[in-house]
């Protein structure tokens, strides 16, 4: 997602709600839609919050069961408010808002009976498979995808957080390495090393 | 793309990241390559591509969210930053202010304090009215009624000064 600059956020001054009606809000950088929306305006929230839902709601759910996905997505923008101003701009918001997404999903599932979230996430994630699944595919395929997806969610966090980039938000290799701030040679490495332990996980999943 | 030579590990990264890349880009996904690990690779990086297909949010719910947020962010950041960010009124302007009401919503407020602070002008110009009678820095006898009376000169004094005090206070309200 490339941002466009605008005159306020180029001339690396602090953007104020008079200036929303100024310039179109869509137009805006996240940098200079976060500086709106500390200082209070609802608007240039609205449209981070328009820019980033698919994003959020993408790898929400594939890493929560169907029947939670609404809620975590909720408590994750209610998170974003809170925080808000707390944000420094030192990294990127997407970079800022991905590690409250992980925070949030890693504190659902530590906040849950694993027996329970097993049950639910069985359920939930062949309702979620189904739905997305085409209509001409066969049983394999929905069950080596639902497999898939449980053992994505027993991988390392680094390892899951490089596959929903490239497959979910489809940010190209040199987008993953400038959000992760490392090479090229390392994102593509870590790419590589995290499709062999989804490989290994789906082939022993108790290993 | 390579094909059936043994890989070392970045040839291995780069050669996964193309596949991946192709396989995406809606190429073909089809596995040309003789090499076992890489083959493997590719057939995981291809079912990964069909489990993780992104889809749009249902817009129903992206709005019950929205009425959400809207709730929270009514909650957590509160009016308070437009107020401080007003400039601080000066001396003239808040005394200005306790007689003349510039705020719609705090009408019935301002509206009694006027009052008050008028009454509270009368009274004091009454007052200095008589001091000044009683210390002799008026000279009586060239005032109207000179003759009359102290009690009757007292209440001509607050007569004065009432309407002294009610017609400084019916002033500022018409300057609003």
């Amino acid at each position: 997602m490339k941002d466009i600059l605008t005159p306020f956020a180029s001339a690396g001054r602090l953007m104020l709600k008079d200036d929303l009606k100024a310039v179109e809000p869509q137009n805006l950088s996240d940098e200079a839609l976060v500086q709106a929306a500390q200082q209070g305006s609802l608007d240039a929230f609205d449209v981070l919050y328009e820019r980033y839902l698919p994003m959020v709601y993408n790898r929400v759910r594939f890493t929560v069961p169907e029947t939670d996905i609404e809620d975590v997505t909720q408590e994750i923008f209610i998170g974003v408010i809170r925080s808000l101003k707390s944000f420094k701009g030192d990294a990127r918001f997407s970079t800022w808002l991905r590690t409250l997404v992980n925070r949030r999903v890693a504190d659902y599932y530590r906040a849950r009976n694993p027996a329970e979230t097993e049950l639910e996430t069985d359920i939930s994630e062949a309702e979620s498979v189904l739905n997305v699944v085409h209509v001409s595919s066969n049983t394999a395929s929905i069950d080596d995808q639902i497999v898939l997806r449980r053992a994505l969610h027993e991988l390392p966090e680094s390892y899951q957080d490089i596959l929903l980039l490239r497959f979910v938000e489809g940010l190209q290799f040199n987008e993953i390495a400038q959000e992760r701030s490392q090479s090229l040679e390392a994102t593509k490495s870590l790419f590589r090393r995290a499709v062999a332990a989804l490989r290994k996980q789906v082939e022993q999943p108790d290993a | 793309m390579p094909d059936n030579s043994q890989f070392d590990s970045s040839m291995l990264d780069d050669a996964l990241a193309s596949f991946t890349d192709r396989l995406l880009g809606g190429e073909s996904s089809e596995s040309t390559t003789s090499d076992s690990e890489f083959r493997d690779l590719q057939v995981t990086a291809s079912q990964l591509a069909r489990a993780l297909k992104a889809s749009p949010p249902d817009p129903a719910m992206a709005q019950r969210i929205r009425a959400s947020l809207a709730a929270e962010w009514q909650r957590t950041m509160p009016v308070t930053k437009k107020t401080s960010a007003q400039p601080r009124a000066g001396w003239w302007d808040r005394i200005r202010g306790m007689f003349i009401d510039e705020s719609d919503s705090r009408w019935q407020s301002k509206r009694s304090l006027q009052q008050t602070y008028g009454f509270a002008l009368a009274g004091l110009a009454a007052i200095l009215v008589i001091i000044l009678i009683f210390t002799d820095l008026i000279p009586t006898e060239t005032l109207p009624g000179a003759t009359l009376s102290t009690p009757v000169i007292v209440a001509g004094a607050l007569i004065v000064g009432f309407v002294l005090g009610a017609a400084a206070w019916y002033f500022l309200r018409r300057k609003r």
